[in-house]
């Protein structure tokens, strides 16, 4: 009986630092921009924040896109 | 020649079948949760995950060149063992849904073959060791992946950001929720469509209808693909109920961490060649982040009991298999027997299911998923079987469940005509124990603000106020 533990390794931590890491980052960008929607108005430094939001939630978008092309083998 | 003809057209029909269950089985694994969370209407969801399987069916490239993979082997099942594995499949596929129970339709087809194999072939026709590493192990490892990385996943997102359950925040989760369904929707398509497609090609190729080393010929791939897209908008509601609204209270940041781990799971398994069941993976996920969340609910009895549903599909459906194959095996007048057994199996299964229906209308209503089997104690619901009397049925469900939802007690049952329903002792054979009814409280959840929103008195937000 073969068992490929190195691959079974190797998927439970790509699952773990995906999930984490995309979950997160998607959590920090909102967190930012609904920040930045809370104090409207404010200092300048809350416009650096809504950037920072927005460029986190692109971060979490194009790793979705990176899952499309995982899923559609004519891309590869 | 055409006994011949015969069986491999049963094998189609039966594969398209087969397909259809598998369609609205995991039409919960892409869906469920963004339906619990309203990210999506229960109708959008299932036209939207039914669309992509059908893309993915037509997407994928790789059709699979082995009927198991190696579980048995190929070389010595004929078309009547496949033909007796792909009923004991939807049987048991059937069974599951019943009892709203999220199981692996591959495992099922596995353990149909298996059991006509033993059957048909032997002992030596199966490979045991490939059943321990490709099966067992794997069924094991998938919910443990994936509970584990949704769980922490979700434990940090709430430890670290606040408010992230109230708007405007958790409308965000909700839009991303839609992507991370639609993800695993697509993915689904791409490997569960190709399944079918990948049994009926094998059954024309052995019959001598195709030639050996060619792909699958186009009118197989519309056709698969269109099985699955037909069975997954059917929607499997009763799977959906207890993945989105059974086993946890869920919210919007829960249900796009459940989404994102399932999809990563799915993927990396795909890519780094250690295939994990996409319902098992989904299960996962889903009582991960539920876990993962200070106070939220996490109903084990209901994820024990999916975890039984999981260790009975092999068993089950290879015993299933086995009196298939011994019966079709006796010849054409035993394939039809099988083929009538099959069609009286469905449909009795499917009267039962619209003693106590779940449907688009209240499949949020309620966490549990009841099964009846004795006609007396459904007086305030009669059998339906045309679909105008079911849609009928279930808004008189979702009526009475308003009307008790007005009574101020936090702590009534879930106020739904399908749960108030007193179910009875009967068991099915080779099913699990009938749903046991237990009052529980609802914990506060988003709902969509649809007429079939319950007005509880107790509605809050809660969490990190």
């Amino acid at each position: 009986m073969t068992i490929n533990w190195a691959a079974l390794a190797l998927v439970a931590v790509a699952t773990v630092v995906a999930a984490v890491s995309i979950v997160g980052l998607f959590s920090l960008g909102v967190a930012a921009v609904t920040a930045h929607q809370r104090s409207r108005g404010g200092a300048a430094a809350s416009s650096l924040t809504l950037v920072a939001g927005y460029a986190c939630i692109s971060a979490a978008g194009l790793i979705a896109v990176y899952g499309l092309y995982l899923i559609i083998p004519q891309f590869h | 020649m055409t006994s011949t003809l015969f069986i491999v057209a049963v094998v189609i029909v039966t594969a398209l079948f087969f397909d259809f269950t598998n369609g609205f089985h995991d039409s919960a694994n892409a869906m469920a949760t963004s339906v619990a969370t309203a990210a999506f209407k229960p109708r959008t969801a299932v036209l939207i995950a039914a669309v992509l399987n059908v893309v993915g069916a037509f997407l994928s490239t790789e059709v699979a060149k082995t009927i198991s993979g190696g579980i048995v082997n190929d070389a010595l099942v004929t078309p009547t063992m496949i033909f007796a594995g792909l009923v004991a499949a939807i049987l048991w596929n059937l069974t599951t849904w019943l009892f709203g129970l999220p199981s692996s339709s591959s495992h099922a087809l596995f353990g149909g073959l298996i059991g006509a194999v033993l059957i048909g072939a032997g002992a030596s026709g199966v490979n045991f060791s490939v059943v321990v590493s490709k099966i067992l192990l794997p069924a094991v490892m998938a919910p443990l992946v994936a509970g584990l990385a949704a769980g922490l996943a979700t434990f940090l997102v709430y430890r670290w950001f606040h408010n992230v359950d109230q708007e405007p925040t958790v409308g965000w989760f909700r839009k991303a929720q839609t992507v991370s369904a639609s993800i695993i929707a697509l993915a689904h398509g791409t490997s569960d469509g190709q399944k079918t497609m990948g049994v009926i090609t094998l059954v024309l190729i052995t019959a001598g209808y195709q030639d050996a080393g060619t792909g699958p010929q186009t009118w197989v791939i519309a056709t698969a693909g269109l099985a699955i897209g037909l069975g997954t908008y059917s929607g499997g509601w009763r799977i959906m109920r207890t993945m989105g609204k059974g086993l946890v209270d869920l919210r919007s940041p829960q249900g796009f961490a459940a989404e994102t781990t399932s999809a990563a799971a799915i993927l990396a398994s795909a890519h780094m060649g250690f295939g994990l069941s996409t319902t098992q993976v989904c299960s996962g996920s889903v009582i991960g982040v539920g876990a993962g969340r200070r106070l939220a609910t996490v109903r084990w009895g209901k994820a024990r009991r999916m975890v039984y549903g999981w260790l009975l599909t092999l068993p089950a459906a290879a015993l299933f298999g086995a009196i298939a194959a011994a019966v079709a095996l006796t010849g054409p007048v035993g394939v039809l027997i099988v083929l009538v057994a099959l069609l009286a199996g469905a449909g009795a299964i499917y009267a039962i299911s619209r003693r106590t229906p779940v449907t688009h209308v209240n499949v949020n209503d309620s966490p549990d998923v009841t099964v009846s089997f004795s006609r007396s104690s459904t007086s305030s619901m009669p059998a339906a079987s045309s679909t105008t009397a079911g849609v009928a049925t279930s808004q008189t469900v979702t009526l009475s469940g308003t009307a008790a939802a007005t009574t101020p007690v936090e702590t009534a049952p879930p106020p739904t005509g399908a749960s108030a329903v007193i179910t009875s002792t009967g068991t099915a054979p080779g099913s699990t124990a009938p749903t046991v009814v237990t009052p529980l409280v609802i914990g506060p959840d988003i709902r969509e603000p649809t007429e079939d929103t319950i007005p509880g008195p107790a509605y809050s937000r809660g969490g990190h106020q």
